[in-house]
């Protein structure tokens, strides 16, 4: 679970739709493809596709160790109005300082509490956390009272 | 009635309490509803029938105790009130029905017509002597009982053209002449100082908000200082004023004005303010939707977003800006420039810079519920 990739993915979408692009791509990790995924899930973005540096798979290409090198995952952006839906992402722990949240601190969060330091998520905010049963949206986290890794938060 | 409401919530109110009356309404029964205290049921009264009075003459055995108690005038007297007293109408008293919504809040015998108070009559109507004097305050009712039913009296207080029993002449009753007036419009007089309604109703239109949203702006000045322009001709020096105005529900504008009189700077200033009011989102008619960090220029401001009963707190100047838009709970912090008029102006631009929820919503094409009006059923 490399946060400096998480990091460098979270720059990139958000210089993305800075520049208003529709579709771009981020690195093929297990991490990123769930985080793209739940994004989608979230409405941030319209689809997730799995792609080479080309561009996305026309037909589906199993990942292998030949091609692994160019392998990424292709995102197409989201806009409403003029301005993109996904306004800012940023990293939660970061490498030099890792946030590891309860699940009472997780609850207090989506309660618009802060929580071990951490400010409370705002009206269409969502951050997602690391757990032993994948990665979740903190409110998912709440319901199910599992705490973990927070990883990055959306707006 | 939502579906997301839990069923067993639902259950427990309505087996709580018994359906109410009004349940063919669409409106949701209330929570807590108002205590009603049940009337006591009216008892059925009696026709009134004829009954021996209850009450007896004295006794001759009675009079020598009532002496010793009284002198022989007061005797006298207490004799004259018993006869006096009329004892059908003393028999038949009955207290007032309870309970009766329908009941008079005076006494009053409807089997007889009184001519002063009452309707009048057909006879009345008959024999009705126009300007007939109408003030009968001081006018015993019993003289003018019978008045209308006394064909000679009638024609002499219509000859005569007075009216003994009131003491009062018959008026001239010719009806009153309309003043003739100018058909015109354009050449009717018009009162030109209508106190600014004129301009509100041009307000109105402008901004399209309704006339009462105008008229009920409060209006502060926020910011007074002098500018000077530097030319080859030397200094022109103008005082500058900012002024806010807002309704306090919702509607805030700033305006600013520059003139060499303060006076007309200030009106200037109004004028501009009331000409950019907006419309300012608020959750729950209290607070933002979420908190808010904005920057302009060398202003930097956070807004916090705060629970109810939390109070406004934060610089004197935001303050009244809140107070003028109807914001009640808020937390305000200036970071770095406090520039009193940049703050303003940036303060308004963050409050109607605001994502609501409905516009997340459809960007994102999910379902966004304020879950707080969906437990308590909108009642909160």
């Amino acid at each position: 679970m490399s946060l400096v990739t998480l990091a460098h993915a979270c720059s990139h979408l958000q210089n993305a739709v800075r520049a208003s692009l529709g579709v771009t791509s981020i690195p093929a990790t297990k991490q990123l493809l769930e985080i793209a995924l739940n994004l989608q899930n979230h409405g941030f973005v319209s689809s997730v596709t799995r792609g080479s540096t080309a561009g996305p798979d026309e037909v589906p290409t199993p990942t292998t160790q030949a091609n692994i090198a160019t392998r990424r995952l292709w995102i197409e952006l989201k806009y409403h109005d003029n301005t993109p839906v996904m306004k800012s992402l940023g990293l939660v722990s970061q490498p030099k300082r890792k946030v590891y949240l309860k699940a009472a601190s997780i609850s207090n969060l989506c309660q618009g509490k802060p929580a071990q330091g951490i400010s409370p998520l705002q009206p269409g905010e969502v951050m997602f956390i690391s757990t032993d049963k994948g990665i979740m949206e903190a409110r998912d986290c709440a319901k199910r009272w599992a705490g973990g890794q927070a990883l990055c938060r959306v707006k | 009635m939502s579906a997301s409401r839990p069923l067993h919530r639902l259950l427990a109110h309505r087996a709580g309490r018994p359906t109410s009356s009004r349940c063919f309404s669409s409106t949701p029964t209330p929570q807590f509803p108002r205590q009603i205290t049940r009337h006591i049921k009216p008892t059925k009264v009696a026709p009134a029938e004829k009954v021996p009075s209850q009450i007896k003459a004295y006794t001759s055995k009675e009079y020598p105790a009532l002496r010793q108690k009284y002198t022989e005038q007061q005797l006298l007297g207490l004799m004259a009130a018993e006869r006096a007293i009329d004892h059908d109408d003393f028999d038949i008293r009955r207290p007032r029905r309870e309970g009766d919504p329908f009941a008079l809040s005076y006494v009053s015998d409807f089997t007889k017509i009184d001519p002063v108070l009452d309707f009048p009559t057909p006879e009345r109507i008959e024999n009705w002597i126009p300007g007939m004097p109408t003030d009968t305050k001081n006018v015993d009712p019993r003289k003018v009982r019978n008045i209308w039913n006394d064909k000679e009296k009638l024609k002499k207080i219509k000859e005569d053209g007075y009216f003994p029993e009131l003491g009062q002449f018959i008026t001239d009753s010719q009806p009153e002449q309309p003043l003739p007036e100018i058909q015109q419009d354009d050449l009717k007089y018009k009162d030109e100082d209508d106190g600014g309604e004129a301009d509100r109703e041009y307000l109105s239109h402008l901004t399209n908000f309704s006339l009462d949203t105008v008229r009920g702006l409060m209006r502060q000045t926020m910011v007074t200082h002098m500018v000077t322009n530097q030319t080859r001709m030397g200094k022109i020096r103008k005082q500058y004023v900012l002024v806010a105005v807002g309704n306090g529900d919702g509607v805030l504008g700033i305006g600013e004005g520059k003139a060499i009189e303060f006076q007309d700077a200030q009106k200037m200033a109004l004028w501009n303010a009331e000409r950019n009011i907006v419309p300012i989102p608020r959750y729950q008619k209290r607070t933002t939707f979420g908190d808010i960090e904005i920057k302009n220029g060398a202003v930097e401001m956070k807004i916090f977003t705060r629970p109810p009963g939390f109070g406004v707190r934060c610089s004197p100047l935001i303050f009244d800006l809140c107070r003028l838009s109807g914001i009640k709970d808020l937390n305000v912090r200036v970071t770095r420039s406090r520039n009193p008029m940049n703050v303003i102006k940036t303060f308004c631009m963050a409050l109607q810079k605001q994502t609501l929820p409905e516009q997340i919503a459809r960007a994102r094409g999910i379902k966004f519920v304020d879950v707080r009006k969906v437990y308590f059923n909108g009642q909160i």
